[in-house]
């Protein structure tokens, strides 16, 4: 048991939990309140999501240890998605 | 005062399985952007249909499929020091998570299905079953190449056979994180 505890996924996961648990709960509630900026709030969920990605891939998926070639496509992969879903919504506003 | 020695860089399992992984997540990648680029042309519709699905649902998936990668990255590191048995049950309790994720997705699906909701009520709902029920496809494969997996562990293991093991756990990953962004695209963001 205190190996599990002592693993070094283990508070990576525990990070993933707490963005879940944070995400679910803005969405559900915060992010739902009058006055709320839709756009921000958007933003902000799509934000956490593939911040989560980003640890899986580099923690779960070993990409950290791999070689700089594999880092650089999954980096760009993140950043591409990323950025394309924030920007269709900044721009969903015109 | 010497330098720290580089880090070893050294590609997690077989180079097959990442073309497949990477392949993967760019057609997700580009249907999450056909999503979000049709959502903000109609997001009255969107923001309707999306009021009907039950975010619990989606985080309880959310949660189980993250249990299960930690149970996976637990398993491959235990086969690597040779404790096979210790592994064999981590992998059984992943493809157990999976399981569990299975039959709540049913249970969303046939709820929806009596409420007369299918996937040709209108276009969130099409984008709703095609990207869930595509990413389900991918939920059935994990759990199958878990299962094989956990059947391997019975014999000595090569080095060969652990890098299988490891890109088993890849696309197990891989699956994981596709519904981490699942999850607040159709549920919660809007």
């Amino acid at each position: 048991m205190t190996a599990l505890i002592k693993h070094p996924a283990t508070p990576v996961w525990f990070v993933l939990v707490a963005a879940t648990l944070i995400a679910w709960w803005f969405g559900d509630n915060a992010a739902r309140e009058p006055g709320q900026s839709v756009l921000w709030t958007s933003i902000a969920l799509i934000a956490i999501a593939f911040f989560k990605v980003r640890l899986v891939i580099r923690h779960f998926m070993e990409v950290k240890n791999g070689p700089w070639q594999l880092q650089l496509i999954c980096e760009l992969w993140l950043l591409g998605v990323c950025g394309a879903l924030c920007g269709m919504k900044w721009l969903a506003r015109y | 005062m010497t330098s720290p020695p580089p880090a070893i860089q050294r590609l997690p399992g077989e180079a097959g399985i990442w073309v497949l992984v990477l392949g993967d997540m760019c057609v997700f990648g580009l249907f999450f952007g056909v999503f979000t680029y049709f959502q903000g042309l109609n997001p009255e519709l969107y923001s309707q249909s999306q009021a009907t699905l039950n975010t619990h649902y989606g985080a309880v998936n959310t949660l189980l499929l993250l249990l299960s990668s930690w149970l996976v990255v637990v398993a491959v590191d235990g086969l690597r020091e040779g404790h096979n048995i210790r592994a064999a049950k981590f992998l059984i309790s992943a493809f157990l998570c999976g399981a569990g994720f299975c039959v709540i997705k049913v249970i969303e699906y046939s709820e929806k299905i009596s409420s007369g909701i299918g996937i040709t009520t209108n276009e969130f709902f099409m984008y709703y079953y095609v990207l869930t029920g595509l990413h389900f496809l991918h939920v059935l494969i994990g759990m199958a190449v878990l299962i094989y997996l956990a059947g391997k562990t019975r014999r000595e293991l090569s080095d060969k056979d652990i890098q299988v093991f490891e890109s088993g756990a890849i696309f197990w990953h891989m699956v994981d994180l596709l519904w981490i962004v699942i999850f607040p695209l159709l549920y919660l963001v809007n």
